[in-house]
């Protein structure tokens, strides 16, 4: 006796306004029932990080879920269920709360973005229910906004908190960023020149950095965190020799940025130039994402 | 026993009555009336055979005879089917790379047979082991201090020191572990064993040993992206399943055809790869994966690359970058042929970064590993060999002219300038030979060795030809250069490139020059026996492209060259590959003295290598190129320089029966052309040159080992020999035929099997008695002493097969038939045979009566001992048969003699009758007198 989710996507993946299609099948030997409901939950979780408000806190100070959508679906009133398997269609319209988003999927460290749908089939007194659930993935689509490249140059005079800056090693080393506005599915781009540098370069990489605030009634707890690490280039590279930036940008890790009175998850990228010394140099770039292409 | 007389034969009668029924050939050609509408192959036949020259028949014949009736039919149903089919979207290979274009597995055992190393190598003893990402502290700094450890961490590792040998097994392990951890789904595990693999290639802590480890490693990539791909497909084969379609993913599938499961899948495989952190195997693994491509509709497969190109850009070490390039291209080659676009900046950059040579990194690590400039460059020759044949496969001028401004302009890279040679087209290379010497020459003595260089063009100025006004400039520039080389392998391996130059564009002489320079290079110090290969590969050449003789024996250094091959094998092998030559392109006979001289010389050569291990097919093999040398010398009327020439040949070639045989014809035949120029009436001169022959013939035919071979040509000789009017010689070939047969073994070597010599015997004696009866008796011996000699011959041998006894016999008799007419039915013009000897004398008729009935009585002797089955009735039916034709019926001895075998096959066999009416009816047809009464005496 089994009882399954199926959405009519396979990516599972839906935007707001859409309808949310798909078959629940119940796999049985016969049974009877009271009645077969579907339950749509979609909700922001909050967490407070315990670096930040100590673990006390953070363990009971569980900020509310911010529901966003909420809608329930009786498929079948009483009855009875034949030998096999038993396919139900069931569309259910993908629409907000009043004054809420529904804003894109997304799964963090200390904020979580999640849309499930849960089947549950009741029976008599005397038998368990039968109960399922999935997660279906929505996206948040915004105009594009296009944003102009962003040049920077690297030298020793330019690090912030460098202690002693004769010490550092004579450098120089250019390029630009694409766009500090990204589109999510899209990926990150841009260019590196190594004009000179005393040192060998052991390796370039970009760090892709979340940046999650989640707001209370104690103020605000501010978050970076590493989402992924990508090495552009390996070894010393040629001088004025321009190396591509490029990165993709991880599936349910990244978001389209937002910013809400609750909360926000805002996304950095660091160019992090490691050389053969073990001297790291890094320079932060806010980044904007969106979602432009809805994914096919 | 009764008497026995032969039946007097009117020939000129008997031949009028036997003959077919002839009629003027008509315009009505039976043929041709069946088919009114005639096709070229009935037109011919029938004007062939009847000359009838109707219209239609003579337009025919006009066309080629031979040519094939099926030939008109263009539409071959087969030919239709190799012609390429329409190709579909970006990815197809049909048609892109033609045999121009050499596949990546040729180069695959050259590369690994010429990077090898004796280091020992150092490879992780557990790819799978070893720490993962690790994730502890969330802070920034952590992060990066803790990467920084992973990093290092490599070599904290526990690392196994290998061999070459146990590396390559190791690696060979690897890709089998790859293929089990994908079949039993732990598809994870594979991934990771990919880009532990890949990451290998990031390593030159051994460089020599590079370009092979680069062959294996991305065999294993291969590997994974087939797995990937196959994967794949069977997905959509799956969802096509599930929906109850039996339909499969066809091979040129388009995007759309994937069911969206399968493309969400494949999407996942690129999200994984995409966050792979390192960059080496980030962008090794994507270009693994490339065919995959194929799932995701509206992916621009030129932008695909381009970016794939520009992100081995951030590869710092110039040698892993190259290789990087030459597997993305190699990868582009298989996957998307027409993607061109990416190829110019894959160029370019590696262009870019062969200036990294220099940097300190660099020469480090050729200090540490003990390598100068020029070897590494060498290590770099495969990448830059493949990437420069893709970017020039079919590239247009404009291409072409970039990248020999980039060549001219890195004069310091014979790599790259040997690449350039080898890729582009022959043409474009061979117009600017003068300029790639030039650049050749500037070329400094690190790097790749000139030899090569000089080589690789020489490859194209043979193929393609350079502009006529700098074909001796060329071969001058080079031929100094290249003559100047010490190492006999550099030398040798310019000359095989080199030497069909001047056999295309010069003429014998320059050739010839050559080929000087070549001996004297190959002379010293022994040099030649290094390098047989070559020397085969040079004369090879020649052979190939000189079909003119007479010019190649004239140049005085091509035997001398033929001499360099010492040892016995290589010796005899080249000889034969002359020899065949010769037998392919000389069509026409010749007189020239070099060329026979020569030619005898090599065949000789050929001849004395064979011995009693050689194979049969090869004795065979060496006798047909002999012969086919001894049938196109020509000596127009000078005879006795021919015959001078045969004894010379029996003097080299005494061992091969088939030469033997065909000197002995060929002799005959000088015999017979005198005979036709003299006109039948020889001279003091011509006679004795007769003689000579005739004394060749006599004194070669015994030493031929093939007895029946041997008692063939005696007959034949013999036969000249009458015709010649060499009486005595003709009986001296016939005694010796004769004497020949007691001493035949039993049994003989027929095609490796041991058959019985009767009924050879029977077909000699069969020979012999119609030639004996051209021979008139021998003054000074008894009547019929040859005649008679021959049967108590056969009669004393002891036959195993008594019907082929049988059948000699009845030659006698038939012979015996013949001698007993008052005028033969053929003789030699000019020699009194029997017939006119004796004119049929009482005496001479009296000893034929007598040899035919002791010839009757053995018969019936032989009759008797033979037991009874088909052998025996047969026999008696021929007997039956031969004295009813020969015999006189109307003499009632005779008929009776004739009729009792007749009687006696019947009680063999009922069979018998069928026969024995056969000659009966046809005896009556031709009207023989007393055909009816022996028909009564058979009944």
């Amino acid at each position: 006796m089994s009882m399954s989710i199926s959405f009519s996507r396979s990516s599972k993946k839906y935007r707001e306004g859409e309808l949310l299609r798909g078959t629940l099948n119940i796999d049985s030997k016969g049974l009877s029932y009271n009645g077969i409901s579907l339950y749509l939950e979609g909700s922001v979780s909050l967490q407070l990080s315990a670096k930040n408000v100590g673990l006390f806190e953070a363990f009971y100070n569980s900020i509310k879920p911010v529901q966003l959508i909420s809608a329930s679906l009786d498929l079948r009133k009483a009855g009875k269920l034949n030998a096999g398997v038993t396919s139900i269609p069931f569309e259910i319209p993908l629409k907000a709360k009043p004054g809420q988003k529904l804003y894109e999927t997304y799964h963090g460290v200390f904020i979580s973005i999640q849309y499930v749908l849960r089947a549950e089939l009741k029976r008599s007194a005397f038998s368990k229910d039968l109960q399922t659930k999935a997660e279906f993935f929505v996206e948040a689509l915004a105009p594009r906004t296009d944003s102009d490249p962003v040049k920077f140059s690297i030298t020793p005079e330019s690090l912030d908190n460098a202690k002693t800056r004769a010490d550092i090693p004579k450098f120089l080393i250019d390029g630009h960023i694409d766009h500090p506005t990204c589109d999510i599915a899209q990926p990150f781009t841009g260019e590196i020149v190594v004009r000179r540098s005393e040192l060998p370069i052991k390796s370039i990489e970009l760090q892709l950095v979340r940046v999650e605030t989640c707001g209370c009634a104690e103020g605000y707890a501010s978050d970076p965190t590493e989402i992924q690490n990508i090495q552009v280039a390996e070894g010393d590279v040629a001088r004025d020799f321009a190396v591509p930036l490029y990165m993709t940008f991880p599936r349910l890790f990244t978001c389209p940025s937002l910013l809400t009175p609750n909360f926000k998850i805002e996304f950095e990228v660091n160019l992090v130039v490691v050389f053969v010394s073990g001297d790291v140099i890094s320079e932060n770039f806010p980044v904007k994402l969106l979602r432009h292409t809805p994914t096919k | 026993m009764s008497g026995w007389t032969f039946r007097v034969r009117d020939y000129a009668q008997e031949a009028a009555q036997s003959a077919l029924p002839r009629e003027d050939a008509t315009n009505d050609h039976p043929l041709l009336r069946q088919q009114p509408q005639a096709t070229r192959a009935t037109a011919t036949t029938a004007s062939a055979s009847t000359a009838a020259t109707t219209p239609t028949a003579t337009q025919s014949v006009s066309d080629d005879p031979l040519a094939d009736p099926l030939s008109a039919v263009e539409d071959d149903p087969l030919a239709s089917s190799e012609t390429p089919h329409a190709t579909t979207g970006l990815y197809s290979a049909a048609g892109e790379m033609d045999e121009s274009f050499e596949p990546w597995e040729c180069k695959v055992p050259g590369i690994l047979a010429r990077y090898t190393t004796s280091e020992k190598l150092s490879l992780a003893s557990n790819m799978l082991g070893g720490k993962g990402p690790s994730m502890s502290g969330d802070t920034m700094s952590d992060k990066v201090k803790s990467r920084l450890e992973e990093l290092e961490g490599d070599e904290e590792q526990e690392l196994d020191e290998l061999t070459q040998q146990e590396f390559v097994a190791r690696i060979e392990k690897l890709s089998r572990d790859l293929t089990v951890a994908w079949k039993k789904e732990q598809r994870v595990n594979a991934i990771k064993l990919v880009i532990q693999s890949s990451k290998l290639l990031g390593k030159t802590e051994v460089l020599k040993f590079y370009p092979s480890k680069f062959v294996l490693i991305s065999n294993i990539l291969d590997t994974f992206g087939d797995l990937v791909y196959g994967r794949l497909v069977a997905k959509a084969n799956e969802s096509f399943a599930q929906q109850g379609r039996r339909a499969k993913l066809p091979v040129d599938f388009t995007p759309d055809m994937v069911p969206p499961g399968a493309r969400e899948i494949c999407q996942n495989w690129f999200f994984k790869v995409a966050s792979i952190r390192e960059l080496l195997p980030r962008i090794l693994v994507e270009t693994a994966m490339l065919n995959s491509y194929r799932f995701l509709g509206a992916i621009d497969i030129d932008a695909t690359l381009t970016r794939l190109t520009s992100q081995i850009r951030g590869v710092g070490d110039p040698l892993v970058a190259a290789y990087c390039r030459c597997y993305l291209a190699r990868v582009a080659v298989r996957v998307a042929p027409r993607a061109r676009a990416f190829l110019m900046p894959l160029f370019r950059d590696l262009m870019a970064t062969m200036k990294q040579v220099s940097t300190d990194h660099v020469r480090r690590q050729l200090k540490e590993q003990r390598i100068s400039t020029g070897e590494y460059m060498h290590i770099f020759s495969p990448a830059i060999d493949w990437i420069m044949q893709c970017v020039a496969h079919k590239a247009d001028a404009a291409t072409l002219r970039e990248i020999m401004d980039t060549c001219q302009a890195n004069k310091g890279s014979s790599v790259l300038l040997n690449a350039v040679i080898a890729s582009f087209p022959t043409g474009y290379v061979s117009r600017r030979a003068t300029q790639f010497i030039s650049l050749i020459k500037e070329a400094p003595d690190t790097g790749l060795p000139k030899f090569q260089l000089f080589r690789t063009l020489g490859l194209n100025v043979c193929m393609s030809p350079p502009p006529d006004q700098d074909r001796k400039a060329i071969l001058n520039e080079v031929w100094n250069a290249v003559t100047k080389l010490d190492a006999p392998d550099e030398y040798v391996a310019c000359a095989e490139a080199w030497i069909a130059y001047p056999i295309k564009y010069f003429s014998p002489k320059q050739v010839n020059t050559m080929l000087g320079d070549i001996v004297a290079h190959m002379s010293r110090g022994r040099a030649y026996s290094q390098h047989y290969g070559q020397l085969m590969s040079i004369l090879s050449k020649l052979l190939t492209h000189m079909h003119d003789f007479s010019a190649l024996f004239s140049m005085d250094n091509f035997l001398p060259f033929m001499d360099l091959f010492q040892e016995a094998e290589v010796k005899a092998e080249s000889a034969k590959s002359v020899m065949e030559a010769f037998a392919q392109h000389q069509r026409d006979e010749t007189a020239d003295q070099l060329v026979l001289s020569g030619m005898m010389y090599l065949c000789k050569v050929a001849h004395d290598s064979l011995n009693a291990m050689t194979f049969e097919d090869e004795r065979k093999r060496v006798a047909s190129l002999i012969i086919a040398f001894l049938t196109k010398a020509a000596f127009g009327r000078n005879f006795e320089a021919a015959l001078e020439f045969f004894v010379e040949a029996r003097g080299n070639f005494s061992n091969l029966d088939a030469v033997l045989k065909y000197e002995v014809h060929r002799v005959n035949a000088l015999i017979m052309q005198t005979h036709a120029i003299v006109k039948g009436k020889h001279n003091r001169k011509t006679s004795q040159f007769v003689r000579s022959c005739i004394a060749f013939t006599f004194i070669t035919i015994p030493t031929i080992s093939d007895y029946i071979m041997r008692i063939k040509l005696y007959v034949a000789s013999a036969c000249v020999a009458i015709v010649n009017h060499a009486l005595s010689q003709a009986d001296v070939f016939v005694q010796a035929a004769i004497d020949l047969i007691p001493d035949l073994p039993e049994r003989i070597d027929v095609d490796m099997t041991m058959e019985l010599i009767d009924p050879f015997i029977a077909d000699g004696v069969e020979t012999m008695a119609g030639a004996l009866l051209m021979l008139p008796d021998h003054p000074e011996k008894d009547r019929l002493f040859l005649h008679k000699h021959l049967f108590t011959t056969i009669k004393e041998r002891e036959w195993k097969r008594p019907e082929c006894y049988c059948r000699a016999l009845l030659s006698l008799i038939r012979m015996l038939g013949g001698l007993a007419q008052p005028s033969y039915l053929y003789g030699a013009d000019g020699v009194e045979a029997n017939d006119a000897l004796y004119a049929s004398s009482p005496k001479f008729m009296g000893d034929v009566s007598t040899m035919t009935k002791a010839v009757i009585e053995e018969l019936f002797a032989v009759m008797k001992e033979m037991p009874p089955g088909q052998a025996k009735t047969a026999a008696l039916c021929d007997t039956f048969d031969t004295l009813a034709r020969t015999g006189d019926m109307q003499q009632a001895e005779a008929a009776q003699l004739a009729a009792d075998f007749a009687v006696l096959a019947r009680k063999q066999s009922s069979d018998a009758s069928v026969r024995v009416q056969q000659t009966l009816s046809e005896l009556t047809r031709t009207h023989v007198p007393g055909a009816e009464d022996l028909a009564l005496l058979c009944a």
